[in-house]
């Protein structure tokens, strides 16, 4: 059995050579293309001096080449680190210097951004994929295919990294969650086997590759040797192309936000296509409003549905596979753990909650991150070791058990904030909030709308002399923090309002939010 | 017509984000030009200032990857009304 993601990669390019692996638009590569081209890169890379456990970037809108890439620095026994392109250059010098990037995989469209994420103190050695001229060493893909097609013998086991996706952290500055050969594979083959796929399902892939959703179409389907439809950026901006792409395209498959499908349920069209094909809809990220969800149900009858629970750190730990949500039920629970997963819930004394007492859900599974790179005391205070040595990833997320023992939803222990899938952590946007000259103090809550969508708002307190919102506000905090951290909306008030024990009691900021005062947007 | 919808996409969607003269076969909607939101304010100019009703079924990617598919979808649009 495989061990290794790339022998996933080499085994389906054996198994089903001319099988799409990828598509994309009117693009599409085979398993057998893929290995060939992934082999080729990986020898370019390890001649650009890439060797076992070096990282390596992707920079490149979620497209084939982003496969090509991933699978190329697997196959130099790299670990990748998914960049979003429309990240503030900010941030993307901070992930160069923090994980030590030497090299990129990019594309000619990313030249001005990589031009900008770079300065005099912050590097890189070679970039891939970018013609036009840049202050390091580059590789054009005509280059990289005079490089052997032969996957090269690099020895790595198990235990290697794989791959590194950042988070927000609270500190206001992103943290790398480390995934293994091992527990990237434990995902591959546990998702696989839940979701029963095989060579013949073709999954409809909504997320970019720097978000933990597009592992199933990134490392599942390769290990099933089925095909991964990329959703191309425009198809996001249009539901109802992207209803005729999923008929199209005879999806059977379709993982994403809840928010992608409530956008294809409320303008959409759904009942203009045909939508037989889909045999699972899988959704994670953040609860699924249970009105919108049972129109959507009664719109794709023949499939069923699968509420996704996991951090990106275990990737997926719970599931809740249903077809039809008695009337009874309010909320989609989180249903029950998956295979080789053992999941806890301690309640505030430490203890482990009884009955239907809420507590922290505590995840103990083979799909489990390695810890935060280069930050062994983040990763010791995420991780709680017991007496037998089985490890725990606390995940901050509330939950209680119902009367069939699934797991119920019931918040944060922190102040994070679930945005469209994406974690935020409003202390990181306060720090940076406050570093603006013209503001002393800030509070960043999440605001929940009527459909169940959640946006970032901020109440903040200006200096002395100062009359409405910074001018350069807006600029201001998307230079340090990406688009979907940055507040929509901010509230001017005299001071922040704090509890009898001085700490800023964000319950009453909230409640405040939806009375009186009027939000203003930046611009 | 179409240099006040680049004036618009431009100036309100685009800002410093790109640099120089917009082309108007330019595809606004592949390499995060113009986002979602930028969409329905796109939507809403064209509703506004050439004074249509864009029923849900036409608001497609065709209709809207440049500016000269707005313009062409906008000539079409009057064409059956005239």
């Amino acid at each position: 059995m495989s061990k290794l993601l790339h022998q996933s990669l080499t085994d389906s390019a054996e198994k089903y050579p001319d099988r799409d692996a990828f598509r994309y638009g009117m693009d599409s590569i085979t398993y057998a293309e893929l290995l060939e081209k992934a082999s080729r890169l990986a020898n370019a890379l390890i001649e650009a001096r890439v060797s076992r456990g070096d990282r390596v970037g992707i920079l490149i809108n979620t497209s084939i080449d982003s496969a090509v890439a991933l699978y190329g620095i697997l196959l130099a026994g790299a670990a990748y680190v998914p960049i979003d392109p429309a990240s503030p250059p900010a941030r993307i010098r901070f992930l160069i210097e923090d994980c030590d990037l030497n090299v990129l995989v990019s594309a000619e469209d990313q030249h001005s951004l990589i031009l900008d994420s770079l300065s005099k103190e912050v590097e890189i050695e070679c970039v891939i994929g970018v013609e036009n001229e840049l202050p390091c060493r580059q590789m054009a893909w005509s280059e990289v295919d005079a490089f052997k097609s032969e996957a090269p013998t690099v020895s790595i086991v198990e235990d290697d990294l794989a791959y590194i996706m950042y988070t927000s952290g609270t500190t206001g500055l992103p943290k790398g969650i480390m995934h293994t050969h091992f527990s990237g594979m434990s995902y591959a083959r546990l998702s696989r086997s839940l979701y029963e796929i095989n060579e013949f399902d073709r999954l409809g892939n909504h997320s970019p590759l720097h978000f933990d959703i597009s592992t199933l179409g990134f490392l599942t389907m390769p290990h099933s040797g089925g095909t991964t439809v990329i959703v191309p950026e425009a198809y996001k901006k249009f539901p109802v192309s992207l209803a005729r792409l999923i008929e199209a395209e005879e999806l059977s498959i379709w993982y994403s936000v809840p928010l992608a499908l409530i956008q294809l349920l409320q303008r959409g069209m759904l009942e203009e296509v045909n939508l037989g094909s889909l045999r699972w809809v899988l959704f994670g990220g953040e609860s699924f409003d249970t009105e919108q969800l049972r129109k959507l149900i009664k719109l794709i009858p023949n499939a069923r549905f699968s509420n996704v629970y996991g951090p990106a750190e275990v990737n997926q730990c719970t599931f809740y596979n249903f077809s039809a949500l008695p009337r009874q039920v309010e909320e989609v629970p989180l249903g029950r753990a998956w295979d080789e997963t053992e999941i806890v819930l301690i309640n505030e004394g430490g203890d482990l909650a009884g009955g239907k007492e809420t507590g922290e859900i505590l995840v103990s599974t083979s799909t489990m991150m390695k810890g935060y790179w280069g930050s062994p005391d983040m990763t010791a205070k995420s991780l709680h070791t017991t007496e037998v040595n089985k490890v725990f990833y606390r995940t901050g997320d509330l939950a209680r058990r119902n009367e069939k023992g699934e797991l119920v939803f019931q918040g944060r222990r922190d102040r994070q904030i679930k945005t469209r899938g994406y974690r935020v952590e409003p202390a990181g946007v306060e720090l940076v909030l406050q570093r603006h000259e013209l503001i002393v103090e800030a509070a960043v809550f999440g605001y929940e709308d009527k459909d169940g969508e959640t946006s970032i708002k901020a109440a903040i307190v200006l200096r002395e002399g100062a009359t409405g919102l910074p001018a350069d506000l807006e600029n201001f905090v998307s230079r340090s923090i990406p688009k979907y951290a940055c507040p929509s909306k901010y509230l001017i008030v005299n001071e922040l309002p704090r509890t009898g024990a001085g700490k800023v009691d964000y319950s009453l900021i909230k409640k405040q939010a939806t009375g009186r005062y009027r939000f203003e947007a930046a611009n | 017509m179409k240099q006040q919808i680049r004036d618009f996409v431009q100036k309100t969607l685009i800002g410093d984000l790109k640099a120089g003269e917009l082309s108007t076969s330019e595809n606004l909607l592949g390499g995060g030009l113009i986002d979602s939101l930028g969409v329905m304010q796109l939507i809403a100019f064209v509703e506004d200032e050439f004074d249509l009703s864009i029923p849900t079924k036409d608001m497609v990617i065709e209709n809207f990857e440049s500016i000269d598919a707005v313009c062409g979808y906008i000539g079409r649009r009057k064409d059956t009304e005239s």
